[in-house]
Parts: structure tokens; sequence; C-alpha cells
């Protein structure tokens, strides 16, 4: 018993995209830095904004996080709740639930919820809520019940209590997943932010609507590239997280 | 000591288990032993709770299992399974400190205590404390799996099929390992078990079962030469005694004596099948015992029939 395996490598690669994606969206927000790469492309006019890009961006930002932490506080708790044995009939149907919500159509939810929320920012957060609930509970349904049950019957049979093995083996075990389904959550949610300019949430949405209804592509342009580089922004640093959790797990 | 009066365990109609009545005595490894379905498993998760009882009880130490909350039933019980269950995401020194931890034991003399445990499982504790379950064989995984089960010097030790899944000279190794690891604590064992050889190398006692029910109970030697029943005889099978023997040294059966001229010579730390092979082969009925070059005695074939020394 003197044979020992080799310690496993632990690579330490640079992290490009999380470096490059948000010091390209730092570039852009720069006043003046957008409209000079976009005119020249003759789809339109783009002068100043108001509000600025930055506020808008933050806007994005806010409606992203503030919706991912309702859909983690959500979903996490329903999952663990479905995921306990003998509750079979509930998981199926809170799969199903869950699932019927990315059927629905963002639009759809957005326009149901106006006549209840008015507009604003409710009935954004709603569609998002909704729509980012899907990969964070099913991925936390999936990894909770992936934990070996070797290890689960070794953790019961040592005197752990339902709660220490839900906190020191279950959510440990699948942590890696389900932060997996929180970035997809969050990358899918910037995308689906921007149709909340429509109900007059503000954010990266403004400047596409406002291109869309003013033919003005460049405008839209804007709007896009800011949100597809928010969005690669955050899928970077989310990776990032992830992978630091799978190191450790 | 563990003491199983009247127990059953009914699914519906069916009993796994019915009318148990056992006593799995004080610092001595009981294997409990049968084919699949014969509700030895049932049994011993009976006996720290992972299932309830339909009826009958368990007394611990004297104390009925049923008085205790089943977490801190199961915190003074030792628990080694066959799918091992080491938890991937923390070190072996942690794994090992499971339930000194749980018991919230003081964490500097936990430490210390994991070293020792790893020394005694034949895991050297600077090479191994910090490694992930991931990066060990499955032997040395399983011995981490008893030390996590010895760490909080638990009376009594609950193993289900525990080498079930290795290799057999993993399998052999550890057997041997936790022979000696059994013989130097006293702990008191019950070992779940479908394989015979297992089972009579080393149960002090052995228990088989069949279809929810006690066959017979008593040690190797019992079973071997008066089994209760003709399904005893027939499961143990035609070479039950050689079983044994495989797992006894010559050395336990040496006769001091003057040596026999030509007489084969096998050296000390043979197993007994073994020696009685090589007196089939040399067509002699005495061997000479060797130690290196010094001789121990002389052991006959007679000497092997007998029972022997435990």
């Amino acid at each position: 018993m003197t044979v020992t395996l080799p310690a496993r490598p632990r690579r330490t690669r640079v992290p490009w995209g999380a470096l490059l994606w948000p010091a390209l969206l730092l570039l852009c927000l720069l006043p003046g830095v957008l409209p000079a790469l976009i005119n020249p492309l003759n789809l339109g006019e783009v002068g100043a904004f108001d509000p600025p890009l930055w506020r808008l961006t933050l806007t994005h930002l806010e409606l992203v996080a503030l919706s991912g932490v309702v859909v983690l506080a959500l979903g996490l708790p329903l999952a663990v709740a479905v995921t306990r044995p003998g509750w079979d009939a509930p998981r199926q149907l809170a799969e199903t639930l869950v699932g019927l919500g990315q059927t629905v159509p963002t639009f759809a939810i957005l326009a149901l919820a106006v006549p209840a929320l008015g507009f604003g920012w409710a009935p954004t957060l709603l569609g998002l809520i909704v729509y980012g609930l899907v990969p964070v509970v099913s991925n936390a349904v999936l990894g909770l019940s992936g934990v070996d049950r070797g290890v689960l019957d070794a953790a019961r049979g040592m005197g752990m209590t339902a709660w220490q093995r839900l906190w020191r083996v279950e959510l440990p075990l699948a942590r890696p997943v389900i932060l997996a389904g929180l970035r997809t959550s969050v990358v899918y949610n910037v995308g689906t932010a921007t149709v909340g300019a429509a109900l007059g949430a503000g954010g990266l949405g403004e400047p596409i609507i406002n291109g869309l209804s003013q033919q003005n592509t460049a405008l839209v342009l804007c709007g896009a590239l800011l949100s597809a580089l928010l969005a690669l922004t955050l899928d970077a640093w989310l990776g990032q997280i992830e992978r630091r959790a799978g190191q450790m797990s | 000591m563990i003491q199983v009066e009247h127990l059953d365990k009914r699914y519906g109609d069916s009993f796994a288990v019915q009318d148990l009545n056992l006593t799995f005595p004080e610092g001595q490894l009981t294997a409990l032993l049968g084919p699949s379905g014969c509700g030895k498993t049932t049994t011993l998760r009976m006996i720290n709770r992972l299932i309830e009882p339909t009826g009958g009880r368990i007394l611990l130490g004297g104390q009925d299992t049923r008085t205790l909350k089943p977490e801190a039933l199961r915190r003074g019980i030792g628990y080694v399974i066959q799918q091992i269950g080491l938890f991937p995401h923390l070190s072996v020194a942690q794994n090992v400190a499971t339930v000194p931890d749980l018991l919230g034991r003081d964490r500097r003399a936990t430490a210390q205590r994991v070293d020792e445990l790893l020394d005694l499982v034949g895991l050297d504790p600077a090479v191994y404390r910090e490694k992930r379950p991931a990066e060990l064989s499955g032997g040395q995984a399983q011995r981490v799996g008893v030390a996590r089960a010895l760490a909080a010097d638990p009376p009594v030790l609950l193993m289900d099929e525990p080498f079930g899944a290795l290799d057999p000279l993993a399998r052999d190794r550890l057997q041997e390992a936790f022979r000696d690891i059994q013989r130097r604590l006293g702990k008191t064992v019950v070992m779940v078990t479908h394989d015979i050889d297992e089972a009579l190398r080393l149960g002090d006692r052995v228990a088989l079962m069949r279809g929810g029910r006690l066959e017979q109970f008593g040690t190797p030697d019992d079973l071997i030469h008066h089994p209760a029943s003709d399904f005893v005889r027939d499961f143990l099978g035609e070479d039950a005694t050689l079983r044994q023997l495989a797992g006894r040294p010559v050395s336990a059966f040496v006769r001091a004596g003057l040596p026999s001229p030509g007489a084969p010579r096998v050296q000390a730390g043979l197993n007994a099948r073994s020696a009685l092979s090589v007196m089939l082969r040399e067509g002699h009925d005495t061997l000479e015992v060797l130690r290196g070059e010094e001789l121990l005695g002389h052991v006959a074939w007679q000497d092997l029939r007998g029972k022997g020394p435990a």
C-alpha cells in the first residue's frame, strides 16, 4: 500500500473570456465610442443617449440580477422539496409545470401580466422569473437526484439528520450542476429582459425598441451589441464560479 | 452485545425477517450468511434502524434501541457498506472525521485520531490525509471506509458486504488486515456476507439465514461438523472444510517434535489447505514446518482433520 497516485493536476487556465468580454463592454459604454464604431456603417444616426448607455446597462443588470435572486430563492427550495424520498408525484408535477413555463412565449407572459400588474418592472420581473425557473429547477432536481445512493446510505448510517445530509452532502455534491443551471438561466434572461423595455421597464431593450419604431437599425445594433456583451460577460463570470465549485468537489 | 428478540419485518403479506432470535456475542465477529433475499441485510439495517422493525425488539448493551433517537443510535454504531460511500467532495481526513464532527468532538483531538486510524488500516497518514476519494483505489477507499466507521470508537460495527466490490487480491488483503484490526480492537461486529469463504474465514460465529428465518447459529466448526439441516450442509458445500483450512496458516496446526525423515518442507505462513495439497502431491502424511530456516515442528494430516485451534 505504498503506491501513491499523482495528485490531480490543477490547471490554472487564464480566464480570457472573464476578462475580455467585460473589457469590451466597458469600452463600448465610454461616451462616444459606440457612435464612432457604428456610424461609419451608415445604418442610421446614433447620437448621444438619454439616459446614457451605462445607466441602461445598469438597469438591465439590475433586472437580471433581481430575477436571478428570486429564481434561486424559489427554484432551489422547490427542487429540494420535490427530491425528498416519497415525493415522486410532486416532482413530476413540478417538472411539468416548470417546463410549461418555457413553452409559453415570454412575450405572452408579459402581455398577460400587464393587465394584472400594470406596466414597468413588475410584469417584466414576473416574465423573467417564470422563464428563468426552468433551467434552475430542472438542473437542481437533476443534481440532487444524481447524488450517489451509497453516499447517502453511508451518511444516514453514520447518523446524519435529514438537514445535515442536505447541507453537508447533497447540496455540495449537486452544486456544480445547480450553478450550471443558474448560469443558463441568467444568460437567457439577459436576452429576455430586452423585451421589458416594451413594458417601460427600461434597460438595453430601449434603444432596440426605439430603433425599431424609428427604423434606425444603428440603434437596434447598439442595444443588441451591449446586451450580447453583457450576456457573454455574465456567462464567463458564472462559468468561472462554476469551475471553482467543480474543483472543490 | 446485541440481542435480537422475536424480530419481524413484514412488507405487506410477506416477511423479510420472521421471528428472529439471536444474540451477537460481545467482542466477536458474527457473519450473517445466506442466499440473497434471506433477510440478512434487512436484519443488519434494523440494528441501526435504517429499517424499522414491524415486530420484536433489539437490545444494544441491554438497552432497547427504540428508546434512542435513530441519529443518536447510529452515531454510536460503526457502519461500513459495499458501495463504500465516501463523500467525494471531502478529503480522506474529513471523511474519517465525519462522526466525531457530528458528535461535536474537539477538532484537534479528532485530527490526531484520524492519523491513528489511517495508520491502523494501513494507510500512511502523511500521504493519504489530504487525498480525495477519487484518487484512491477500491481497496484503499474501503480502508478509509473502515477507518471512518471506527472514528468515534463505537463498540459495535455493522458491515454490509464490506469487501464484496473489491477485486480478489484487494479483498484478500483487506480481509487479512481487518482480521488483525478486529483482533486488536475486539469490537462486536455483525458482517453481512453471501461469501461462504469470507464467513468461515472471518467469523467467530456464523448465523446462517434462509427465507427470513435463522437456519443455524454457531461457530464455523459447528456448522461444518454438525449442520442442523440438509440446507446448511448443502449451502456450505462439500468442500466447506477446505474453505475453512484456507483461512488458517499451517503454523496454527504445528506440533513440536523431531523431524520425520523425507517429509516435505513448507513455510509457516502457508495456508492449511495448500499444506494439505502438498501432502497429497508428495504422497506424504507429514510435513515439516519452517519459519525461515528454523524448524517449528511438524504437521500430520490427522492434525488438519481435527478442529484445530480457533
